[in-house]
């Protein structure tokens, strides 16, 4: 016992005098990565805070603050705000949770497609949604209300109101709490659901005395995902927003940015109240996982028993086909037949009569005659290929400190990672400009803001890919190879990368995709010459030009999944299936 | 060949090491016993270089590797030191072959030498078919055998084994564990080896080094560390035994009587343990050194009448809970030894010089 006492008084050897005279590679890739992480993150945010403090002349005041508050439109787009992230949450969880439970826990049928396809939205620029609504649910217009009218039941939809805006909001948040539902329903341990059956509860006092419970933890930390992310969406925000006349914090900020005179402090106090939504979400969140935990579900294989639906399993496999159809493919298809059509759809037109009388010429405008559209598809890919590849290299990196590594601070690090979750594109693109146009910087007008914008936008989604990633890889197979006498780089390199490599492939493609269809940041960041895909659709949705904004978001997203489809199979290139076809081919 | 020298070693504000020191001599095959949580891994992963002391010293053969002193640290690459880890760690992207010609490549050697000694290393463990396979194609066992050749491949100095044998099926852990100690004995390299198995250390050991919350507990040849434990910690740890308090009262030549606390005298051996009269002790014997009579033993010492509490039928050997005044021991028996719980005559004894006495840790 006086051992142990006394030796706790004997001094720890710091970490300089570990490495001895000598600079080790790693600790230079490390600290590089650490210095340029914290730049682009903590940079722009120091400024969007420091900015709303100092008036134009450069004097400090809390001026601003109280013009802001007194602002009119300010409290009006605060409430909006909550109203629709709120309603879309509570929309969201009330599709997502039975939705998990559809597809994670009983026998319909197709469950890995339903499983797939509740992904689109994720892939599905929140613009490319909004648009279709409006083809689909315009008071006049909309062929939804031409269908019914057609039919003699008169116009039932309005996209173009509060109710509009949040429910094709909510279509977006769903996936947050389905994804976030559906793993732990499927891990929940049934011995703990069985176990309440034997001592007599009935199947439905089963679900809400234990599994609901059990679940809990999952389903309000998707919720909260979800309430987060609902201010992502910028281009739901403004294109049913603003001419439904419902103003959202987003759209505001973009007016302060945008409509003269430019307010470059009202729009970053409006961004730190953003901000400060995002970060209550996130301290929620901490909470409710800290507290309840994940005790009573565990990662290890239980059987997954798979409730049997009987007759009601077709009943499942409509709702959840209408889903889909209401999430994917309805959008998509109007958005098609929209851009073949040269005039906005007229009651009485039918459906096949556009595809009869299809127009290509905005497809042809776009693709060989327009300048600007050309550049924006280039522009668009090389950005986000260099960002994206950034992105993951520098969450590579991280994650590696925060597993493999005693460095102090490294939770620190991790943090940092993630601050840019609270940060929605067009706040992130005001403190851009802020961080990006003071001196020594001068970027604005160049593309490199634009790229530095789009790392730090998606560092999160990149961190947490590549973290997952390298967890999954056993620390052994790295120190084994130190054993055998490898330097930390030729380790790193023989070792760690090509067995993270799938996992990171995949976040590549993740992060790439999630840059393509940024438009909020975007369209702050811009400049002529300098034109993106966000920036084209965003601009003719401004000019009314439908089929031409219509044909846009078609070559994008062709574009993008044929990028996808060329990145991804080098993550399934991986040992795994080459030791598969061997041990196949061995076998006669 | 290696010796460590107060190595002490904090993680999350507990000391997970607590000055321990370690000798291996030249060829010599050593075990770090003891439960989880009790600081053998964090040793073995301070000798390997993959975790830095707070403080101490380590050597190996001669040469100063990390101290804390003179703030010399030599990384774990720069060791020549082979390891073997619990989850075997064979790379799944390379072949059998590049696994174990790795640690050469990084040395490297020509490629006709790497030939010859991957050659050498399957060899001995004697799967030089498998050589173009992946790890995941192979077995546990086979796969852990890939891991000590590629271990041994490069003739280090030392060859450090964490657990091997942990996540092996019983049978084809006691195989491979033929197979390390033929290995070693053919190799001849000095051996680190940790487990919380004391039958595997017992088995494989020179040198057996139990370990208990951070400190060594007790250090001797397996022999030595079963038949006399110097603390109660191994006395219940590598084996089994019994404890019975009790206090000194007199001192007889080579030896104390002992009176338990219900009041029973009780002769035994100092064996080495120096005491006065009116200590507290803690006599401990092992469940198989009791001898059982039927009938009252006439001319024994510490004898007592016993009575079956429950048995259990192991084959070789069957295992009794007898209730001997308020004592519930453990009586090992040979198989053709039937007890009732009807039978009223037992008694159990105990030879004087079986009997440990350990000193009785202080507990209030």
């Amino acid at each position: 016992m006086l051992n142990r006492v006394a030796s706790i008084a004997l001094p720890r050897i710091a970490l300089t005098r570990r490495i001895t005279g000598q600079i080790h590679v790693e600790s230079v890739v490390f600290w590089c990565a650490i210095a340029t992480i914290a730049f682009l993150v903590l940079w722009p945010v120091l400024w969007l805070v420091a900015g709303s403090f100092y008036s134009n002349n450069g004097h400090l005041t809390l001026q601003h603050w109280r013009e802001a508050a007194a602002a009119p439109f300010m409290l009006e787009a605060i409430r909006n705000t909550l109203v629709v992230s709120i309603l879309g949450t509570v929309a969201a969880v009330a599709v997502g949770v039975p939705l998990a439970f559809l597809v994670g826990r009983t026998d319909v049928p197709g469950a890995r497609v339903f499983e797939m396809i509740s992904l689109v939205p994720f892939i599905t620029p929140p613009i490319v949604s909004g648009v279709a609504w409006i083809i689909l649910g315009d008071r006049e217009a909309g062929l939804l209300n031409i269908l019914l009218g057609d039919l003699g039941l008169g116009h039932w939809f309005n996209v173009l109101t509060l109710g509009g805006l949040i429910f094709v909001s909510s279509l977006y948040m769903v996936p947050f709490v389905f994804f976030l539902t559906v793993g732990p329903m499927r891990q929940i341990n049934l011995e703990l659901e069985e176990a309440s059956l034997v001592c007599g509860a009935s199947r439905i006092g089963t679900i809400f005395g234990v599994s609901f419970p059990l679940l809990l933890p999952a389903i309000t930390s998707g919720a909260l995902l979800a309430f987060m992310y609902s201010n992502n969406l910028f281009g739901i925000h403004a294109v049913i927003g603003r001419p439904a006349g419902v103003w959202m914090l987003t759209t505001a900020i973009y007016a302060s940015m945008n409509i003269m005179p430019v307010d470059f402090q009202r729009a970053a106090i409006q961004g730190l109240v953003l901000l400060a939504f995002a970060a209550s979400a996130i301290w929620l969140q901490a909470r409710v996982v800290r507290k309840r935990g994940y005790a009573t579900l565990t990662g290890k294989g239980f059987r997954v028993e798979r409730v049997a639906l009987g007759h009601w399993r077709w009943a499942a496999f409509a709702l959840c086909s209408f889903y889909v159809f209401v999430v994917a493919v309805l959008p998509y298809t109007v958005i098609i037949l929209r851009s073949l059509s040269r005039y906005s759809f007229q009651p009485g037109t039918s459906w096949f009569a556009a595809l009869r009388n299809a127009d290509f010429s905005e497809y042809a405008d776009a693709l060989f005659y327009n300048d600007a559209s050309q550049r924006a598809i280039t522009n668009s890919l090389w950005i986000s290929v260099i960002a994206a590849a950034v992105a993951i290299g520098l969450a590579a990196i991280a994650a590696y400190i925060t597993q493999r590594t005693e460095l102090r601070g490294r939770n620190a690090l991790a943090f940092v990672c993630m601050i840019p979750l609270t940060l929605p594109g067009v706040v992130l693109g005001v403190a851009a400009i802020f961080g990006y146009t003071t001196y020594p910087f001068a970027l604005y007008g160049t593309i490199w803001i634009i790229i530095l914008t789009y790392i730090a936008k998606d560092l999160p989604l990149a961190f947490q890919a590549a973290d997952t990633s390298l967890r999954q890889i056993h620390t052994e197979l790295e120190d084994s190879a130190r054993l055998c006498g490898a330097s930390w780089l030729r380790q790193f390199l023989t070792v760690s990368l090509p067995l993270a490599r799938p996992g990171m492939v995949v976040g590549f493609v993740m992060v790439f995709a999630s840059m393509t269809r940024e438009v909020g940041a975007s369209i702050l960041l811009f400049s002529p010459g300098n034109e993106i895909f966000a920036y084209t659709i965003f601009n003719a949705w401004e000019e009314g030009r439908w089929q031409a904004m219509t044909s846009f978001i078609v070559i994008n997203s062709v574009v993008v999944l044929a990028c996808i489809a060329v990145v991804l199979p080098l993550s399934r290139l991986s040992f795994v299936n080459v030791a598969a076809r061997r041990a196949k081919a061995s076998s006669p | 060949m290696m010796r460590a020298f107060g190595l002490v070693k904090s993680l999350g504000g507990r000391i997970a090491v607590n000055r321990v020191g370690l000798s291996v001599e030249a060829g010599q095959f050593v075990s770090l016993l003891g439960p989880s949580g009790c600081g053998k891994t964090t040793t073995l992963r301070m000798i390997a270089g993959l975790v830095a002391p707070d403080v101490g010293e380590i050597r190996i053969g001669g040469e100063l590797v990390f101290s804390s002193a003179e703030g010399i640290n030599v990384p774990a690459a720069k060791r020549n030191i082979g390891m073997v880890f619990q989850s075997y760690a064979l790379w799944p992207h390379y072949t059998i072959y590049n696994n174990v010609a790795y640690p050469l490549r990084v040395r490297r050697l020509r490629r006709a030498e790497i030939e010859d000694r991957v050659a050498w290393a399957l060899d001995l463990v004697k799967l030089g078919h498998l050589r173009d396979r992946y790890p995941d194609e192979l077995s546990g066992g086979q796969q852990q055998r890939i891991a000590l050749a590629r271990a041994v491949v490069y003739s280090p100095r030392l060859l450090l084994l964490d657990e091997p044998l942990a996540n092996l099926d019983a049978r084809v852990r006691e195989n491979v564990r033929f197979e390390i100690k033929e290995l070693q004995r053919k190799a001849k390299i000095a051996t680190v080896y940790v487990t919380h198995d004391q039958s595997e250390a017992m088995s494989l050991s020179d040198k057996v080094v139990v370990m208990d919350s951070g400190v060594i507990a007790q250090e001797g040849a397996p022999g030595e560390v079963y038949r006399h434990p110097t603390n109660e910690f191994v006395a219940g740890f590598v084996g089994t035994s019994n404890f019975i308090p009790g206090t000194i009262t007199r001192i007889v030549s080579g030896g104390y009587i002992v009176r338990t606390e219900d009041g029973a005298d009780v002769s035994c051996r100092s064996n080495g343990y120096r005491s006065d009269t009116g200590e507290d002790v803690l006599l401990s014997i092992r469940p198989e050194d009791f001898e059982i009579h039927m009938v009252r033993p006439a001319g024994v010492v510490n004898s007592w009448p016993a009575q079956v509490i429950d048995s259990a039928f192991l084959g070789n050997v069957v295992n009794y809970r007898m209730r001997v005044g308020e004592w519930t021991l453990q009586v090992q028996a040979e198989p053709h030894v039937e007890l009732q719980r009807s039978d009223t005559s037992i008694f159990l004894s105990m030879r004087e010089e079986r009997i440990r006495v350990l000193q009785r840790a202080i507990t209030t």
